[in-house]
């Protein structure tokens, strides 16, 4: 058989394992046929590299920058500070990109998780230092939006929420039910979202190592925009957040995590079997439950008849709140809606309910960042309010009202 | 000389090289066609780069045409060194950087020349390409499928390879 017959077999199985050819091709014509065979695999995508391709690229780019440093302080021995300089530049930019790339290692890691099932703690201190356990609570989630927590110690002890098919039920033990939104809606320290929050910060630095519940753990500082620095704790083999402590607001500063965690298939399916008569209630305060609107992720911004004057002072400490868990309902736009409202209609304050009723406001479109709410009311002559969010331009981000028209 | 470099300029350094490695990576891979080369020469464009003196002048939308080209310059000094070592690679055969800047169009165009040219050989040899490089069989896969001998598996492609160059030469010329 032909040499390069041969040749050109065995330049195709390199490609074929993914490897550099090293086969020498000794003619124009083979030469020629090697260009040939790239050409016809460009019609396949790309095999491309392990998730943590963009770890080795740092880790690459550290070790050349200390190389080049050590070869110049040989080549250069009166130039110390210029290489010191070099130095300090090199691991700095090292640094910035292994920042953001442990939040796509977080992002790939947590990509193949199908449901997680883990105790989580969550504590306060005072500002004389002082720590309380606020609750303990028996968490189950999976990636379809289902989820199952009891409060296994806290106030609420022995309430369970459970989230299934977009619709949220609670049980208690006195067969009354707690609508608060930080212990079960928002419950605080759902992975997914704390990824998402870090795709989505201004700034993520890993400030040092821990150990904690027996694992070894990354040191994260994430700074929202709009919000306090706050710190998260990362598991380093698998990657997922296990802790997170908030900055101090209000003389009070939360911890929240998880002591025990375990990724699993799918959670028991007698968790969220709902039985009505054994007590469940389908519960009114699920802010998805008007999503069946128009939704897109193109920025809009609406011209209302009426601007509403906004303090950015307010909404930025606002947005501080919403972001330590309180004032959940500044998440919620039709919420914010039913409060501006009312208090249109009663400028000196609500007592008692509101004088506009939640299911009176329907979303009639929602943007990324805006959002334009329909009032179907009597009681008042607003027909529609315009939304924004103006601190933070994601899910975390408070909205605010920016105008409203009078006119249907 | 103490170089500073702000903690904004940092972080926009960073981000763009989170945000560029995987369309810098599927640019490099669509010229060498193999993982471990592709994650080499991404990795070295990098490291050139961020070590180049004037990077930070470059615009936020320059970034990626310069990694593009710091790529390409790799890649034909790699091959280059490759010839001397007696390893030819028809560094002519490669894009030029001004010809890739609408690199979808480009690669668009190119996949469709390629398929177009394979389309003009016989069942066999058109059949033992798809076997052995689009679907990467080995040869003795591709004989069992093909219910040949593995030695006739690699004279076929070896002239099917042969025709299709000729092919492309072909068409290539056409105006």
């Amino acid at each position: 058989m032909n040499k390069d017959a041969k040749k050109l077999s065995a330049f195709i199985d390199s490609l074929n394992n993914e490897k550099e050819p090293v086969i020498r091709a000794d003619s124009e014509e083979l030469n020629r046929l090697y260009a040939a065979v790239r050409q016809i695999k460009s019609l396949k995508p790309p095999v491309m590299p392990d998730y943590d391709f963009s770890n080795k690229i740092v880790q690459n780019i550290t070790e050349k920058k200390k190389k080049l440093i050590k070869n110049r302080r040989q080549a250069l021995a009166g130039g110390l500070a210029g290489i010191a300089a070099i130095l300090v530049i090199a691991l700095f930019i090292a640094n910035m990109i292994k920042n953001t790339s442990i939040v796509y290692a977080m992002e790939q890691a947590y990509s193949k998780v199908k449901a997680y099932h883990g105790i989580l703690e969550v504590i306060f201190n005072n500002e004389a230092g002082e720590t309380y356990t606020q609750s303990l609570l028996d968490v189950w989630v999976d990636k379809n939006g289902n989820y199952y927590i009891e409060v296994l110690e806290g106030s609420y002890k022995g309430l369970k929420t459970v989230r299934k098919e977009g619709k949220v039920w609670q049980y208690s033990v006195e067969n009354s039910v707690f609508p608060i939104f930080s212990e079960t809606y928002e419950f605080i320290f759902e992975l997914g979202n704390e990824i998402d929050m870090l795709k989505n910060a201004e700034s993520v630095r890993i400030i040092g190592d821990d150990d904690i519940a027996g694992r070894h753990a990354y040191i994260i500082e994430v700074t929202s925009k709009g919000g306090l620095p706050y710190k998260l704790w990362v598991d380093k083999e698998t990657k997922t957040p296990l802790k997170k402590q908030g900055a101090m607001n209000k003389a009070i500063q939360y911890i929240t995590g998880y002591t025990d965690i375990d990724f699993v298939d799918s959670f028991p399916e007698e968790l969220i079997t709902i039985d009505p008569n054994a007590g469940f209630k389908e519960v009114d305060f699920d802010a998805d439950k008007k999503t069946d609107t128009i939704e897109n992720d193109v920025p809009v911004r609406f011209t209302p008849e009426f601007k509403v004057d906004v303090d950015m002072e307010v909404e930025k400490a606002d947005q501080i709140s919403a972001d330590s868990g309180s004032s959940p309902w500044k998440l919620d736009p039709v919420y914010v809606a039913q409060v501006f409202v009312s208090l249109q209609i009663s400028p000196e304050g609500i007592a008692g309910d509101y004088l506009v009723n939640y299911d009176d406001l329907v979303i009639a479109e929602k943007h990324a960042n805006s959002v334009k709410i329909y009032v179907n009311s009597e009681k008042t002559n607003i027909k529609t309010v315009y939304l924004e969010r103006l601190i933070r331009q994601d899910d975390t981000g408070i909205w605010t009202v920016t105008g409203y028209d009078v006119s249907g | 000389m103490v170089v500073l470099i702000n903690d904004d300029k940092i972080k926009s350094i960073a981000e763009i090289c989170e945000n560029t490695w995987e369309p810098l990576y599927r640019y490099i891979y669509y010229r060498v066609q193999n993982r471990e080369e592709a994650e080499d020469i991404t990795q070295e464009t990098y490291v050139k780069s961020l070590s180049y003196p004037k990077f930070k002048e470059i615009g936020r939308d320059g970034y990626m045409a310069f990694f593009k080209t710091v790529a390409m310059n790799i890649i034909r000094d790699r091959w280059r060194k490759s010839k001397i070592m007696g390893i030819n690679t028809n560094i002519d055969s490669i894009p030029e950087i001004e010809a890739s800047t609408d690199d979808i169009a480009d690669t668009t165009n190119r996949q469709l020349f390629i398929k177009r040219s394979l389309s003009k050989l016989n069942e066999d040899q058109r059949k033992v390409i798809e076997l052995r490089i689009i679907n990467g069989y080995s040869v003795s896969e591709t004989a069992r499928i093909m219910g040949i001998k593995a030695g006739n598996v690699r004279v076929l492609q070896y002239r099917a390879l042969k025709n299709l160059v000729v092919i492309m030469d072909e068409k290539e010329k056409l105006p």
